[in-house]
């Protein structure tokens, strides 16, 4: 049973000052039940998409709402459930998404992004010492419109890739696309409840 | 034609020979025409522009991109003076480039406190800069003919009747007003070109053309000048290419953009 007390109690503290700024890393962004991850190409398979799922024009819209991307380390928060169940609205996340910043800094080029640490002491945001915001180190609307169109992939947008080489490159595109975000659906159950085999990841 | 800077000897680029030769061409076009008309000759008026023709030129160029040039005719000296459009975006390069470092370095070097202090200056120079190219595109952008418009195109606006309530709640209505002026200029020039739609990041409309062989999205940011100032966001990348990002602040910018990415499309 995942819960919020026990998953802030088994947090692994990162040892940072605050503010202190990170260029790598595993973070996970909690995700809202209904289109901010969605499938790549609209004809994919709905259960088992062949080529994926990505972070929306919804989720664009929420994070960019409070100007902050809110994220939580992976290696301090230990699963996708615990997560979501620290967040003081986790009954609206149901998905997490793996972001991992160096791949996100390898694949942006001058568009560099950190990660700064904001622990959360206090209610209602808090207690969270695993808290982070994702920042662009080096410009601001510019580099997070760039981040959006890259974690867009593939290119060119539009329907199911036909014929062997338009297939190849979405598969490909995917494949580059996975190792920079990874979205994980259904950490929450339609019942409510978070499920424990996301503890294992 | 020999040249030489302030503190030594260059060479002058091709462009900086064709703007002080056309410069050169230009005068004694006008000196012909003004010499034939006060003496009704065409000898003497042919006789004078070749005198002014001839002689040897003395190049001088400014690190800011300002050049001057004195040509020794037997008429006597003539001086002309000039801008390197090339030369300038060089420069303007370097300054950004030092400017950007007095930043980092006051972020990576500096206690918070002062950091703050020393990004702001700079952060206020740069603001100043940025006004006045508002200014003077603003100006430019009147001095050129008004441009054509061939409607708001049909798949745009069927496509902002299926927006959902989520995208309606956060759309910035400037927002989508700025993209419809834009959409009516490209559709002139490209009618078959289509993109798609979405309300993106701060309520912005965003267009992700639909091109083979490259990606361009732009996100149609609402400006305070009018059109056909714009602020558009945009992002591009060929296969395999690093995504580039710029912001165009003017509708003649970006139809060059778009010939651009279409053109680079085609090609590959």
């Amino acid at each position: 049973m995942v819960t919020k007390d026990g998953c802030i109690q088994s947090q692994r503290l990162p040892g940072l000052a605050l503010g202190a700024t990170l260029a790598k890393g595993c973070f996970y962004r909690n995700l809202k039940k209904n289109g901010e991850a969605t499938k790549r190409y609209a004809g994919d398979d709905d259960d088992n998409p062949l080529y994926g799922l990505k972070l929306s024009s919804k989720f664009w819209r929420n994070a960019s709402r409070n100007g902050d991307m809110s994220i939580n380390e992976q290696d301090c928060v230990l699963s996708a459930a615990c997560s979501i169940a620290i967040h003081p609205c986790a009954d609206e996340y149901y998905h997490v998404a793996t972001l991992n910043l160096a791949e996100i800094n390898r694949a942006m080029g001058e568009h560099t992004f950190v990660a700064q640490y904001v622990p959360l002491t206090e209610p209602p945001a808090g207690p969270n010492a695993c808290h982070f915001e994702l920042l662009p180190l080096n410009g601001s609307v510019q580099s997070l419109f760039a981040l959006q169109t890259e974690l867009d992939k593939p290119f060119p947008p539009g329907k199911m890739p036909d014929g062997d080489k338009n297939r190849a490159t979405a598969a490909s595109a995917t494949e580059a696309h996975e190792k920079v975000v990874v979205i994980r659906r259904w950490i929450r159950d339609l019942n409510g409840e978070l499920s424990p085999s996301s503890q294992a990841d | 034609m020999p040249t030489k800077t302030r503190n030594k000897i260059a060479i002058a680029s091709e462009l900086q020979e064709w703007l002080v030769w056309n410069e050169l061409e230009k005068r004694s076009t006008a000196l012909f025409r003004e010499s034939f008309l006060e003496t009704g000759s065409l000898q003497r008026a042919a006789k004078e522009t070749e005198r002014f023709l001839e002689g040897d030129a003395v190049f001088e160029i400014d690190d800011d991109g300002t050049f001057e040039a004195t040509v020794s005719a037997r008429s006597g000296m003539r001086y002309f003076s000039g801008i390197d459009p090339e030369r300038v975006s060089s420069v303007a390069h370097a300054t950004c480039r030092s400017m950007d470092n007095q930043v980092k370095r006051a972020y990576d070097a500096m206690p918070p406190w002062k950091a703050l202090q020393a990004i702001g200056v700079v952060w206020n120079m740069a603001e100043k800069t940025c006004e006045l190219a508002a200014a003077r595109s603003r100006l430019v952008l009147g001095k050129l003919p008004k441009l054509a418009s061939a409607g708001v195109p049909k798949w745009f606006e069927d496509a902002v009747l299926e927006w959902d309530s989520d995208e309606r709640e956060m759309l910035n209505p400037s927002s989508l007003d700025a993209t419809r002026k834009i959409l009516s200029c490209i559709a002139l020039e490209f009618p078959d070109l289509l993109a798609q739609v979405t309300v993106g990041m701060l309520g912005r409309v965003t267009l992700d053309w639909y091109l083979d062989n490259a990606r361009c999205s732009w996100m149609i940011d609402p400006t305070d000048m009018n059109f056909p100032s714009t602020r558009i966001y945009e992002a591009r990348q060929l296969p395999h290419g690093k995504m580039q990002t710029r912001i165009i602040h003017d509708m003649h910018s970006a139809l060059l953009a778009l010939r651009e990415i279409i053109s680079e499309s085609n090609g590959n």
